[in-house]
């Protein structure tokens, strides 16, 4: 009966978090309007938007071939793995086994590999430098996001997701200081991955794709987000959120908490957003580079309080 | 029986490279494949039956001695991993055109040399075999690059030097050299200073075997000698450190070897990424997965010493995957280069484009293999980097900061390399098969020969197979491992995973849901809706080229330096930096390097020989004083 429940409750995560994807960035593109004094686009826009891709006739550079085509998709479906591994919610989902952070990690470099692939498959110039951009951004961002990852292994003894949130849940408020020096470089890191702008995953294949593809790609960014936020939420403010064979209203609670958080950190997104621009490139490596040294200081900070055998 | 037949095989081997010069070329090359696949079979067949090691002494040595051979499960398990290429290897001599007599005879005599250091049982046969590999190195390198040829040689002489000291220096007292077998070195714990000047002594014979690939930087035939040479440093590593120094040593000696090895990784990773040359760029590569394996290696040293064999054995196992990615992913993609040199007519990354519409099965099986290299998942080379982060977590509470320092810089060098083999897969696959041809002949470049594409499907499939079921990559060394562990073996048919009862990194699921989301959302974009209309690429208003640049102005393409230029300001501008040390010690590498060839060439072809002589007079030497 637990397994049945697991996998009902892994269905119900899969559809809030395809559901809730392009809605949150709608959301925070809303914010973002009214802060700066303008009335925005409709909450619900990036769903038309995914209507409107989905009815037009794709378009390809002639010089292409069938990596343009399948790496949309690969990298979609990259990213929404991910989406699928990490909890929202609750804890104890079918697939919390395989919720390994590094594997997520990784999941998500996959994503921006298949772009910069299909940047450079065209031959034009605006797809390379965007493939080079973004996997600067993607090799930089792999040693902090690994040591942050590390520091949190250590705590908890393994690198699987569902365990780190229940030894959150456990802790509580009372942080490790290394847990919250890995807190602020996963979210280093979540700002320069989760970017809009010229260092943003799609930017190699902005002016190469379009129609269903471009519906890929838009979707794509939309779960990048929404996974960023999950795995921080997961990783740090795991707080509300159901344990392993909760009962219903267990669920209820762990549901209202994760909607609640989501919409602070969406706005928090798009006051971010408004108050320092968009990111540059060249910015880039010294962002992650402090995330670099912050994971480093994490891992450090772990030699008290870990023991020796 | 199966050693007296593996035996056999190993003369034959040398007998075909005596007979290249007047065999026929294809004779000798397919002849090669099939001893390696013999040599395969067999050694499955030995794994298969479990059985013990034995030893076969043949008369053949200087004053009376005889050599030595066995095949204990451990050596069992690199045979296989060595041969399995070198059919690869073999079946793409075929197609490599006109050679010299003297390259047809080298990868034979190159290969018996291999199956001798591997199954040798004393200094002696050890010694023989890395001459040997040396000799014929040289002979198999001696058309593409001279120098290439003339350091190879100077680097084994050096490998068979450095170990037969080491070997002389573990050997029980009182007992003649001659008769000093493996087992009897085993038998003795190495202890006191022995225990430093060993570990030196192996990790400079190591690192003269697997720092081949850096020099071996623009010769035609690095395919097996990067692929499969590399892989005997790492056996002889584990042989010296983990199997013939006996019981366990003190814990710091996995120090250095966690640091060498983050430092080679992050290293390779740096010139993979700014190379210039495709081979180049493969070959220098190797150090990375090289590193990182012997990374794991002083994390299973660390872990042996005080007894946690689940954290030894998971370290063995990390080592042990990133070995098989890179003997079939490094294989498999210096195969593909050898066909992009022959077919595009240039190895250098600024020629090449578009060649995947030209060559698509090369194409494809570069980008599998280079999933596995790039340590993406759910590629094989992510299994093996998945477990050794995983070890170095087991590893951090063994002691105080004296070990969790490395450790810690050891977790930043193992994934910052990770990350930049990422970036290094995507420049060489995107600037060599993906977008316009750069040059007229690589427009009409040809793929490979039926028989060749075939052996490149095969070694890409086998890696594949392995990466979703790294369990059935780690089972001919299980028992190996296990051995060396003092522990059980890993036993992760399906998942990886740290212990018995945690979750782990399951390929198979992970590329199940891939594979699955994909099909999902395939149904839902394609069920309807018109397909592609093809047009020019849009180049932001550019005006459109002339006609006589049919394929479009190459150069605004990005190419493979522009590419990687990010990446050189930022790991150039690090103050006080890594790279910046790195790149000091770059210098100092080349320089030693540069002066090698010189030196074995003064020396002659006889130059390795003589060498490996001297190293066995200072062996005796050095024997006596200590007896």
């Amino acid at each position: 009966v637990t397994h049945v429940f697991a996998f009902v409750e892994q269905l119900l995560h899969i559809a809030l978090v395809l559901a809730a994807a392009p809605t949150l960035s709608g959301i925070i593109r809303w914010a973002r309007a009214q802060l700066v004094g303008r009335v925005g686009s409709p909450i619900l826009q990036p769903w038309r938007d995914l209507a409107r891709l989905l009815r037009k006739q794709p378009v390809m550079a002639e010089s292409a071939s069938a990596v343009s085509a399948v790496a949309p998709l690969v990298a979609a479906a990259a990213v929404a793995t991910a989406a699928i591994l990490v909890p929202s919610f609750t804890l104890g989902m079918t697939l919390a086994p395989f919720a390994d952070l590094l594997t997520i990690a990784g999941l998500l470099i996959v994503a921006r590999t298949a772009i910069a692939l299909a940047g450079m498959d065209a031959g034009s110039a605006a797809g390379g430098i965007g493939a080079s951009r973004t996997m600067v951004a993607a090799c930089l961002s792999e040693p902090a996001l690994v040591l942050a990852i590390f520091a949190l292994g250590l705590l908890a003894g393994s690198s699987n997701l569902d365990l780190i949130a229940a030894m959150q849940q456990d802790n509580g408020l009372d942080w490790h200081i290394g847990a919250g020096l890995a807190l602020t470089a996963t979210a280093l890191v979540a700002v320069v991955d989760a970017a809009d702008g010229p260092v943003s995953a799609t930017a190699p294949i902005a002016l190469e794709v379009s129609g269903r593809d471009m519906a890929a790609i838009d979707a794509m960014e939309a779960l990048r987000l929404l996974v960023w936020l999950n795995l921080i939420v997961a990783m740090f403010l795991p707080f509300g959120m159901a344990p392993a064979g909760a009962g219903i209203a267990d669920l209820g609670l762990g549901l209202v908490c994760w909607v609640a958080k989501l919409l602070a950190l969406a706005g928090a997104i798009a006051l971010l957003r408004v108050m320092t621009g968009r990111l540059e490139p060249r910015h880039v490596p010294r962002v992650l580079g402090a995330a670099v040294l912050l994971g480093l200081l994490a891992v450090v900070f772990l030699f008290a309080g870990v023991g020796t055998v | 029986l199966v050693l007296t037949l593996l035996a056999a095989l190993v003369a034959a081997l040398i007998g075909l490279a005596i007979a290249a010069r007047a065999a026929p070329p294809r004779a000798v090359s397919l002849g090669t494949a099939g001893i390696s696949a013999l040599v395969v079979l067999l050694t499955l067949g030995s794994l298969a039956s479990r059985a013990e090691a034995s030893v076969l002494a043949l008369p053949i040595g200087p004053l009376g001695g005889a050599l030595r051979l066995a095949l204990d499960p451990l050596g069992a398990a690199f045979l296989l991993l060595l041969f399995v290429p070198a059919i690869a290897c073999a079946v793409f001599a075929d197609a490599a055109g006109d050679t010299t007599a003297a390259e047809r005879a080298g990868l034979p005599g190159w290969l018996a040399a291999v199956a001798l250091v591997v199954l040798a049982y004393d200094a002696w046969s050890l010694t023989l075999g890395l001459t040997g590999a040396g000799v014929a190195g040289r002979l198999l390198l001696s058309a593409g690059s001279p120098r290439a040829a003339q350091a190879y040689a100077a680097m084994a002489g050096v490998a068979a030097v450095c170990l037969v000291i080491a070997l002389a220096l573990m050997a029980p007292p009182a007992t003649p050299w001659l008769d000093c077998d493996f087992a009897a070195i085993r038998a003795v714990p190495v202890e006191g200073w022995r225990t430093i000047a060993v570990l030196i002594l192996a990790l400079t014979g190591a690192a003269a075997l697997v720092g081949v690939p850096a020099i071996l930087q623009s010769a035609g035939a690095s395919a097996p000698l990067v692929g499969i040479g590399s892989g005997i440093g790492i056996y002889l590593l584990l042989r010296m450190l983990l199997d013939l120094s006996g019981p366990p040593q003190s814990l710091w000696t996995g120090v250095p070897l966690l640091l060498i090895g983050g430092a080679a990784a992050v290293f390779g990773c740096a010139r993979t990424v700014l190379g210039a040359t495709i081979e180049q760029v493969l070959a220098v590569g190797a150090l990375q997965q090289m590193g990182l394996a012997v990374m794991a290696i002083g994390v299973a040293l660390a872990a042996r010493a005080t007894d946690l064999t689940p954290v030894a054995s998971l370290a063995l196992a990390a080592s042990w995957l990133l070995l098989v990615t890179h003997a079939l992913c490094r294989t498999a993609l210096l195969l593909c280069a050898g066909a992009v040199r022959r077919a595009a007519g240039t190895d250098n990354l600024g020629r090449p484009g578009g060649l995947i519409h030209r060559m698509p099965v090369t194409a494809l099986c570069t980008l599998i293999a280079l999933l596995g290299t790039a340590m993406l998942p759910p590629g094989l080379g992510f299994a093996g980097f998945w477990l050794l982060i995983q070890s170095l977590l087991g590893a951090f509470g063994i002691s105080g900061p004296s070990l969790q320092i490395p450790i810690a810089l050891a977790v930043l060098l193992a994934a910052l390399s990770a990350g930049v083999a990422a970036m290094a897969a995507v420049r060489l696959a995107g600037v060599t098969f993906l977008g316009r041809p750069r040059t007229p002949r690589v427009a009409v470049a040809e793929e490979v020969p039926r028989a060749q594409r075939l052996c490149l499907v095969g070694i890409t499939a086998m890696t594949a197979l392995l990466a979703v079921l790294p369990g059935l990559a780690l089972l001919p060394a299980s028992r190996a491992l296990a051995r060396l562990a003092n522990g059980s073996g890993p036993g992760m048919p399906l998942v990886l995973k740290p212990a018995a009862e945690a979750p782990g990194y399951a390929p198979l699921a992970i590329g199940a849901l891939l594979v699955a989301v994909c099909y999902a959302l395939l149904w839902l974009s394609r069920r309807r809706g018109p397909g592609y209309r093809r047009e020019p690429a849009w180049t932001d208003g550019f005006a459109p080229p002339p006609p006589w640049l049919p394929f479009g102005d190459p150069a605004t393409q990005i190419g493979a330096a522009s590419l990687a230029e990010p990446l050189r300001s930022v790991l150039g501008n690090h103050p006080a930096g890594l790279v910046a040390a790195l790149r000091s010690c770059r210098a100092h590498l080349h320089a030693a390097l540069r002066r090698a060839p010189r030196l074995s060439g003064t020396l002659g072809l006889a130059g390795s020989v003589a060498i490996t002589l001297a190293a066995l007079v200072v062996a005796i030497v050095v024997w006596l004083s200590a007896s």
